[in-house]
């Protein structure tokens, strides 16, 4: 991708703006389902010279996920406009017009770290980790809280699901994801979707807004410990709660290598402080329900890159990487379902 | 042959190593590190992987052979079909052709019908079936943690660092 690509895009997309300069154009690492560019910006406008920095999710050749872009953006521009720490959503291009494939353009936040790494080993954020720890669950308790029906989301993810069909509505999509793209047999995530139909949950207590990727790792946090930002929303979907408390819980997003939330918070704690705030409760079961549906969720979804780089449609070695970590996701499955 | 395998493997990644030094950009640095770790992942199965994979399809034919009797028992009108399938199976000749790609076709087979026996006891849960199918479940799916278990994930220097310690221990035992 081309600074002088960008500059005649931003050109066409900011018609007052004259002399526009693109620079420092970096791929940002990370994220295997969009490419993410990052560069700076500067132009005459009225007079004056305006620099501001940016952000390019392009979509990629192939990826981990077949999802709407669109959705994406509705969604991050919905929710930013209620108040949730999302980067500021600017323009969607659903074509390769300008940048050979499909993208959009956000503000780029700056001065802040994704990385769970940095968060848990940096002396810079140790100071950050307890306010970050609480700030993580009232972000999603805020999340959940949204009245998506008045911010017209039900337009851009459909109907939502019944109470009661949350859990089913969520095995089919990834049982069909599975019988799609498996290369060969899946013996533990076939038995377990199996398994998850008959441990199904309890009707959902209120239907919101799910994430459906919300874990430490997919937020961009400062050192005095605020979330700025909540990132890669292409899975966000209606549906249960306990969805995305369950989510953020998977063995996975352990960071610390042990049972803390994201390397940040005892789960007692987490599941308190987020009844607390959302006035839902956090049944063990259900959560147990969620959290191997999760791990199938997820490995499922590096089957797909895993056929994506079998059929020759990407080279991506991020692909290759998540797959061959297949196996421990099929552990921490069978250690869930107890067998 | 030398440098062999193994060795030729160190030496690339040696040599990415250095180019990880080399990269300008961030991106750079990551994609160098991301093909570091692939190939730890494949040197960590590369000098076991025939015997471990010889060693699967005796263990699966056990397996298959206690989830046939099961089947017997159990007397499940959809465990005939898989019944008929698994003698067909056991029936083949064991290994000889030590080629990988051809003990993972085997395997590929086997393994299909252990998924078509899981998904079978996992349907039969809260029949009178079930009790008979149980002590096959279990050798099952201690198969494929056993399985699962070997190799190099990437998810072990971060998130499964504890639990997979604990995980081995339990299996050696």
């Amino acid at each position: 991708m081309l600074a002088e690509q960008i500059a005649r895009y931003l050109s066409h997309r900011l018609p007052r703006a004259r002399e526009v300069q693109v620079s420092g154009l970096r791929r940002i690492p990370g994220g295997a389902s969009r490419e993410t560019w990052a560069f700076d910006a500067s132009w005459e406008e009225d007079g004056c010279r305006l620099h501001r920095g940016f952000v390019i999710r392009r979509d990629p050749p192939a990826s981990l996920l077949v999802t709407d872009r669109d959705v994406e953006f509705q969604v991050m521009a919905a929710v930013g406009r209620a108040g949730v720490p999302v980067p500021r959503v600017l323009w969607l291009e659903t074509d390769g017009q300008y940048l050979e494939r499909p993208f959009f353009v956000m503000e780029r936040i700056d001065g802040c770290e994704t990385a769970p790494h940095a968060l848990l080993a940096d002396p810079q954020y140790a100071g950050a980790r307890p306010r970050l720890a609480e700030r993580f669950v009232q972000v999603l308790a805020s999340l959940h809280a949204l009245d998506w029906g008045s911010l017209g989301l039900e337009e851009a993810l459909g109907p939502p699901p019944a109470p009661s069909e949350c859990a089913r509505r969520e095995i089919e999509k990834w049982e069909q994801v599975l019988e799609r793209d498996a290369l060969g047999p899946q013996p533990v995530l076939r038995a377990a979707l199996r398994w998850l139909r008959r441990h199904l949950p309890p009707p959902a207590q209120r239907i919101v807004l799910v994430h459906g990727d919300y874990r430490v790792g997919n937020f961009l946090y400062d050192p005095q410990g605020e979330v700025r930002g909540v990132l890669d929303w292409e899975m966000a979907h209606l549906g249960d709660p306990l969805e995305d408390v369950a989510w953020a819980c998977l063995r996975p997003w352990r960071w610390a290598g042990d049972e803390r939330v994201g390397g940040l918070l005892e789960r007692e704690r987490f599941f308190r402080l987020y009844e607390e705030l959302t006035g839902l409760q956090v049944e063990p079961e259900a959560v147990r329900f969620w959290e191997v549906l999760g791990n199938v969720k997820l490995a499922t979804i590096f089957i797909t890159g895993a056929r994506a780089l079998a059929e020759g449609k990407s080279r991506e070695p991020i692909l290759a990487l998540t797959a061959r970590g297949n196996p421990r996701l099929e552990l921490e499955i069978m250690a869930l379902m107890d067998v | 042959m030398r440098p062999h395998a193994a060795e030729t493997i160190a030496i690339v990644q040696a040599a990415l190593q250095e180019l990880a030094r080399e990269a300008s950009s961030d991106y750079g640095r990551a994609q160098v590190n991301l093909c570091l770790m692939l190939l730890q992942s494949v040197a960590a199965e590369l000098d076991s992987a025939a015997h471990d994979l010889f060693h699967d399809l005796a263990d699966l034919r056990d397996v298959l052979s206690t989830a046939r009797a099961a089947l017997v028992a159990a007397a499940l009108p959809a465990g005939e079909a898989l019944i008929a399938e698994i003698d067909g199976a056991l029936a083949e000749p064991s290994a000889d052709d030590l080629r990988l790609s051809s003990l993972r076709a085997r395997r590929e087979r086997l393994l299909a019908l252990l998924e078509r026996f899981l998904c079978l006891c996992e349907d039969a849960a809260g029949t009178p079936a079930y009790d008979e199918l149980l002590p096959a479940r279990w050798a099952a799916y201690d198969h494929l943690r056993r399985a699962a278990l070997r190799g190099w994930s990437f998810w072990d220097v971060s998130s499964f660092r504890e639990v997979l310690a604990r995980w081995r221990t339990s299996t050696a035992g």
